[in-house]
């Protein structure tokens, strides 16, 4: 880790350097702002993902696969990263929802107008179940 | 709904319906639709109209793949087509419900050659 003078943001490498002029930059989080529907007419995982946008927060409230209806996971907030540090433009982001026994990480990112997302699960409940990871499309509704 | 090769057969009920380019923005292929005919699958495609190869590109025939030669699900496809002298060939296959196409697009003698890479889901 290092700083200096000229611009005393920590920092591990040059690329993560910006001006400090541009040290207030808002992010656009257009990109993912709306509602998107899983491509897997079938899945068993998050069939629906809505995204809202408050305060310059990234807010993410996913859906499961469930029998008779939707799961509703609630809403929680997402940590956003855009394409290079002096960027506004956001092109992915992650969140995470902690259940009782079941912990679910998700990273997504946009590319060609389609989010993909990919969810990491992990069981607490100790019912033997594997840990297991996804990744599904999902277009805007 | 399935192309019978030697003994092995090809299914494509999967396939059959419209499809929407993911990006509204694209400059290739912005929907197409898959029909049953007494031929087998076709395809009839409208480009971009702000795109490359704008409006009806017409209907094609479909060369169906499954991902062995034991055949089963269709997982990829290719067709081809001649629009306003622009040789065209595109390459698709299907991921989680999501269709993948690559468009190769000969553009004679004014232009260079043009690939484009395009996501579709069925609307």
């Amino acid at each position: 880790m290092s700083t200096n003078l000229s611009n005393p943001l920590t920092h591990t490498k040059t690329d993560d350097l910006i001006p400090v002029k541009e040290q207030d930059l808002k992010v656009d989080l257009s990109t993912f702002v709306g509602s998107w529907k899983n491509t897997k007419e079938d899945s068993g995982q998050i069939v629906k993902a809505e995204l809202s946008s408050r305060d310059q927060q990234l807010i993410l409230q996913a859906y499961g696969a469930c029998e008779p209806d939707l799961c509703d996971w609630g809403t929680t907030e997402c940590t956003v990263f855009t394409d290079a540090v002096n960027s506004p433009t956001a092109i992915a982001f992650f969140a995470k929802y902690e259940f009782n026994d079941i912990t679910v990480e998700i990273s997504s990112n946009v590319k060609l107008g389609v989010l993909v997302i990919q969810t990491y699960t992990t069981f607490n409940d100790g019912s033997g179940r594997q840990n297991y990871y996804t990744r599904e499309f999902y277009h805007r509704q | 709904m399935e192309t019978q090769i030697s003994n092995h057969t090809i299914s494509y009920k999967h396939f059959l319906g419209s499809w929407k380019n993911s990006r509204p923005e694209t400059k290739g292929i912005e929907s197409y639709v898959f029909e049953e005919s007494d031929e087998g699958l076709q395809i009839s495609v409208r480009g971009a109209e702000d795109g490359v190869i704008p409006g009806n590109w017409g209907t094609q025939p479909v060369i169906c793949h499954a991902s062995s030669p034991e055949g089963g699900k269709a997982t990829a496809f290719q067709a081809g087509f001649l629009v306003n002298g622009h040789k065209i060939f595109i390459a698709g296959n299907i991921n989680k419900g999501l269709i993948i196409i690559a468009i190769y697009i000969e553009a004679g003698e004014a232009d260079a050659n043009s690939f484009i890479r395009e996501f579709f889901y069925k609307s």
